[in-house]
């Protein structure tokens, strides 16, 4: 248990706890628009955006940053052009944002910086990753709990909500923005593969057996800290790769709770 | 619900209970961590048996893409030296070092100093004389960590510095009627062994060994292959070989191994390899593919 009192494994655990809080509230929306596959699309996009910036030699935090938030627009926008077809739109700029890296990355001098801008992993938190975790933790939280009617409202019936005068493309830029950021900061600092999968399996899992909006956004947070906190319990004793451990436990619990909550049907 | 809920803290309770066994060492010898096993190599020799050196970068892994665990990171943790090549090498290290702030770690740029002629090209120990900096540093590095030993280091030091200059020679006066002359390279890190013995290095794509090669390119390198009449074409074992491969079916000219000494397989350790003997077998292999 020793392990538990180095600084980086404390680190690595209060991160695990914000993330495992924002980002299942992120998804519940997510995953009611359809877009599921956004988190893997956005991080493609920062993708691109850090080829560009080390392109044109900008900064790839930033132009990481802008991409992604460009990225959720343009989602945003072929969403609402295909209502049927939403699924469409992650694949389009998931698809983009490889295109745009792989033609790019050819550009790029030193491909080993390329993919420095890229590492993300959850043991290894800088002081300052973990403040901007902690911050952008306390935007998204707020943010979710004073919009919660609106994006409850929209998610369910857009047009209704429209009509009964929810200002829905503010509401959805917002949301987009925050998907973006979130997305952008928690890939570096986490890894991209944490962040997407964190957005869905725990609002997959909770949605087995919840009976309430409200139940799944609590049960998709407890299912997310499960997640995390036992990944990292579990890689500290036997020598795993974190996020991948941290991802194969919630399609694990996935499993288990899809064959259990059929047994009971 | 509360059924779902007593399942989820037995699977919890589950991975809390696996495996509770610790480890500790109890040597007062100076704990050395390496970037990659180039570095972990030189450790080695100038340290002898009075460090402990411990490479990051597991033997047959590519170390550009490389993840540490959470025991890398308590290993590290505990660390006194951390070697590291910079220029890209780690891509894990800036994070890494920033996770390990307040610690005793120190980390060392083992580069430095070193005559950068390109700074895309991180490969610069494929040049001897670059090794010899190199091992400068680490030396320093060690006598400071660890001034009792100082005497052992130095003349471990100097033996080495002795086997590298004769590889540099035998080197120097094998190429030297190829001057000039072209080798052709899926992976284009031996910009420093070309500069520093006369030879022009032709590469399929850029420094990273998993980029893939523009058309352009490819047909470029045919006529080169054809114009020159090159026989064989230098491949990597740690990385893909798809490339290389239609470059020799298209031009009729072999593949060959060269090895940039990142990482070495197990079975090349266990059969003693080590930077020197791998630089003897790359020179016999340039020879080969220039006669």
């Amino acid at each position: 248990m020793e392990i538990f009192t180095l600084a980086f494994m404390q680190r690595a655990i209060v991160v695990a706890i914000f993330i495992s809080i924002i980002t299942p509230l992120i998804g519940n929306i997510i995953v009611l628009k359809r877009l599921s596959a956004i988190g893997d699309a956005l991080s493609h996009s920062c993708l691109a955006g850090v080829a560009v910036g080390l392109c044109f030699s900008l900064s790839p935090i930033l132009t990481a940053i802008i991409f992604s938030m460009l990225s959720a627009i343009v989602i945003e926008y072929i969403r609402r052009a295909f209502p049927n077809y939403s699924e469409l739109a992650t694949a389009i700029v998931l698809s983009f944002g490889v295109g745009v890296a792989a033609v790019f990355s050819g550009f790029v001098k030193n491909s080993a910086n390329f993919s420095s801008f890229l590492f993300g992993s959850i043991v290894a938190i800088s002081n300052a990753e973990l403040y901007a975790v902690i911050i952008l933790s306390v935007i998204v939280t707020i943010t979710m709990l004073v919009l919660y009617r609106e994006l409850l409202y929209i998610s369910f019936d857009e047009e209704g909500a429209e009509l009964s005068g929810v200002k829905v493309k503010t509401v959805n830029l917002v949301f987009t923005m925050l998907t973006a950021v979130v997305v952008s900061i928690a890939s570096r600092t986490v890894g991209s593969l944490v962040i997407s999968s964190l957005m869905i399996i725990p609002v997959a899992c909770a949605m087995l057996i919840s009976k309430s909006y409200k139940q799944n956004i609590v049960l998709s947070v407890i299912f997310a800290l499960l997640f995390t906190v036992s990944g990292l319990i579990l890689t500290a004793f036997k020598d795993l790769k974190p996020g991948g451990t941290i991802v194969l436990i919630g399609i694990g619990v996935f499993l288990v709770t899809a064959a259990l909550s059929r047994k009971q049907r | 619900m509360k059924k779902y809920i007593f399942v989820l803290c037995f699977i919890l309770s589950v991975f809390i209970l696996t495996g509770c066994k610790e480890e500790k060492t109890s040597e007062e010898k100076p704990l050395i961590f390496t970037g990659f096993y180039a570095l972990y190599d030189f450790a080695s020799e100038i340290a002898g048996d009075n460090a402990q050196i411990i490479n990051m970068v597991p033997a047959g892994t590519e170390p550009h893409d490389w993840e540490p665990g959470v025991k890398d990171m308590a290993g590290l943790n505990s660390a006194d030296m951390v070697f590291y090549n910079g220029m890209g090498m780690e891509s894990w290290i800036d994070k890494v070092s920033g996770s390990l702030e307040g610690t005793d770690a120190r980390f060392v740029k083992v580069s430095e100093g070193v005559k950068i002629n390109d700074d895309s090209d991180p490969h610069i120990w494929l040049d001897p004389e670059n090794v010899k900096i190199m091992c400068g540093n680490i030396l320093s590095a060690l006598c400071e960590a660890d001034p009792t030993h100082r005497e052992e280091y130095t003349d471990n030091y100097n033996s080495y510095m002795a086997e590298l200059d004769e590889l540099d020679n035998a080197f120097l006066s094998e190429l030297e009627p190829y001057k000039g002359s072209s080798i052709v390279v899926s992976h284009s890190a031996y910009g420093y062994l070309c500069n520093a013995y006369g030879l022009v290095q032709e590469s399929l794509d850029g420094a990273s060994a998993d980029s893939e090669p523009s058309p352009e390119r490819m047909s470029e390198l045919v006529d080169i292959i054809k114009n020159s009449n090159i026989k064989y074409i230098f491949c990597e074992e740690l990385a893909s070989q798809k490339a290389a491969n239609t470059l020799a079916e298209e031009t009729g000219a072999q593949l060959l191994y060269l090895n940039a000494f990142e990482g070495l397989t197990e079975e090349e350790i266990s059969r003693g390899d080590n930077y020197i003997t791998i630089m003897y077998s790359n020179l016999e292999n340039i020879k080969k593919a220039l006669i």
